[in-house]
């Protein structure tokens, strides 16, 4: 078990192991940054999938109450614990260790918008319809066993600082937006504003205009994370992790699947560019990330899941 | 009734599976075929299926089937996809008017209706559910007597009632859990529509049904925890 000192801003437990029940209207929810959070159960000993916590901003402060592995992926250089009443400096992006009534100390993220804490065993998980942890809640994890400490070494995540430039496919309702439109997307910059959460992130920026006949309206269709919709104003959502199954705004583009860690990491106030790539560059793009990924932590095709 | 699929690959892990363009039962009842199909295939690399009125969205695992892949498995099913229609029939008991539709009379003085007249013709038809979504177990029915039509409010409630049976425009809904929203509400159904045990009362492709009740069926119903499934 752990137990919740400090909530941190908006801690959420997550999997990547999807549920099925998408037609019924059931949002995907699951890790907006799956990189990271594959990191974090590999630290770990986990398969893939197991539930982890997502922090936001700041990570969360927890006490555990048995021997358990854990890791910190995203966010920071290292952690604070404390052990014995005393504070001890560990690194992130290690296979760490705590005793009972060890502490891990809540603290701000220094870059980035997301963490990711992983337990050896892993959360016990009895929900698909998560919600954020609250002060002096107390989890309980699955069995699990120490893993052999490892490390992720130099591997290269992406992290944006102030700016990004996220590649996009065309969007299914590409023909339903104006030359114009069109060409003010790709090539004008696009503001994070503060009107965003897992469920989307609004943009400010140019306005995108229609097509003739075409009012940015479309009959109820399904919808998916890096979905970039319009809204009748013009102004562009880019959909997350935990957005409704299916949306009536037309889509103008899609950020491809190896960019939308780069997407889970920028905070608002960052300026955002969007550049063209088709679906065998888009599927090429993640299998090399992917490899890459595997190959610096010496693993062989690392799962990630989507 | 055989038309040509068109597939557009829908981000670099799906792929949109487009019918004709129109709300209508029958292009509808192709697309849950088709996502049964899909789904019947227990493919591992397909993740999962989103239908919509006219458009089936497949979620695949990129790492695992590329798009020509996907493509292929999706144009050899959709030559042995049957358009029969699997859907069920629910029955909705709702009580309507009074503090559980606090909107009924509105709605009827907008079409020049009485209120009685409004639940009659609200209770005649078969409602096809074209898909769920909005919220968990939310039905997108087809169906409504275009007389009892009616503007969604110009105010929207901080807290609905789950249950509340209400009219937006040309369309006519429940709410499954409790939220903001700014339909009119007319009526409310003990029954509940989803939660993560049974999962959807309502399921993709069924038809719908409203019955009157009144409050004391409704207590009972509630009561007998029958609502709760």
């Amino acid at each position: 078990m752990i137990e919740i000192l400090e909530k941190g801003f908006f801690t959420l437990p997550v999997t990547s192991k999807r549920h099925t029940f998408a037609s019924l209207g059931v949002p995907a929810g699951g890790p907006m940054d799956s990189f990271r959070y594959v990191l974090a159960n590999y630290l770990v000993g986990n398969p893939p999938d197991t539930p982890a916590l997502e922090a936001t901003l700041i990570l969360p402060g927890i006490r555990f109450t048995d021997r358990r592995a854990f890791s910190v992926v995203g966010g920071v250089k290292s952690i604070l614990l404390l052990h014995r009443g005393k504070k001890q400096l560990l690194p992130a992006g290690e296979t760490l260790f705590a005793e009972p009534g060890d502490e891990l100390l809540v603290a701000p993220l220094e870059y980035g918008m997301r963490a990711y804490l992983a337990i050896s065993g892993g959360l016990r998980m009895e929900t698909f319809r998560p919600k954020p942890v609250l002060k002096g809640d107390r989890l309980a994890l699955q069995p699990g066993r120490l893993p052999d400490p490892r490390s992720l070494g130099e591997i290269s995540l992406p992290m944006p600082e102030r700016e990004a430039v996220l590649r996009v496919m065309d969007g299914v309702q590409y023909d339903h937006f104006s030359e114009d439109g069109i060409r003010a997307f790709y090539n004008s910059e696009y503001l994070y504003t503060p009107q965003s959460d897992r469920m989307g992130i609004r943009l400010s920026g140019e306005a995108v205009s229609f097509a003739n006949g075409h009012d940015g309206n479309i009959l109820s269709e399904g919808i998916l994370m890096g979905d970039i919709q319009i809204t009748s104003s013009g102004q562009p959502i880019l959909l997350m992790a935990d957005c409704q199954t299916v949306g009536g705004y037309a889509k103008i583009a899609h950020v491809i699947a190896a960019d939308l860690p780069v997407a889970a990491q920028l905070r608002p106030g960052s300026k955002i560019r969007f550049r063209r790539v088709d679906v065998f560059e888009a599927q090429a793009l993640l299998h090399r990330k992917i490899r890459e990924i595997g190959e610096s932590i010496q693993v062989d095709g690392l799962y990630t899941p989507f | 009734m055989k038309n040509k699929l068109t597939l557009l690959p829908h981000g670099d892990r799906a792929v949109d599976v487009v019918f004709e363009n129109e709300i209508s039962p029958a292009v509808n009842a192709r697309v849950h075929a088709l996502s049964r199909a899909v789904l019947g295939k227990e493919h591992p690399g397909i993740i999962s299926c989103i239908p919509g009125y006219r458009v089936l969205t497949v979620e695949y695992d990129p790492l695992c089937l590329t798009y020509g892949q996907i493509c292929l498995f999706l144009r050899e099913l959709s030559s042995e996809e049957k358009s029969k229609n699997a859907g069920r029939i629910v029955r909705i008991p709702v009580c309507y008017g009074g503090s559980f539709g606090p909107d009924l009379e509105e709605v009827a003085k907008h079409a020049g209706l009485s209120a009685e007249e409004v639940i009659l013709r609200h209770t005649a038809p078969d409602y096809h559910v074209y898909m769920l979504g909005f919220r968990p177990g939310f039905p997108y029915l087809g169906g409504l007597d275009p007389a009892i039509a009616c503007p969604r409010r110009a105010t929207p409630r901080q807290i609905v009632e789950q249950g509340s049976v209400g009219i937006a425009g040309a369309q006519t809904g429940v709410y499954p859990e409790q939220s903001p929203g700014g339909w009119n509400l007319i009526g409310r159904t003990p029954l509940k529509l989803f939660d993560e045990k049974s999962l959807s009362l309502i399921q993709p492709g069924d038809t719908v049904h409203f019955e009157k009740i009144d409050e004391t069926e409704f207590k009972e119903i509630e009561r007998s925890g029958r609502g709760k499934r």
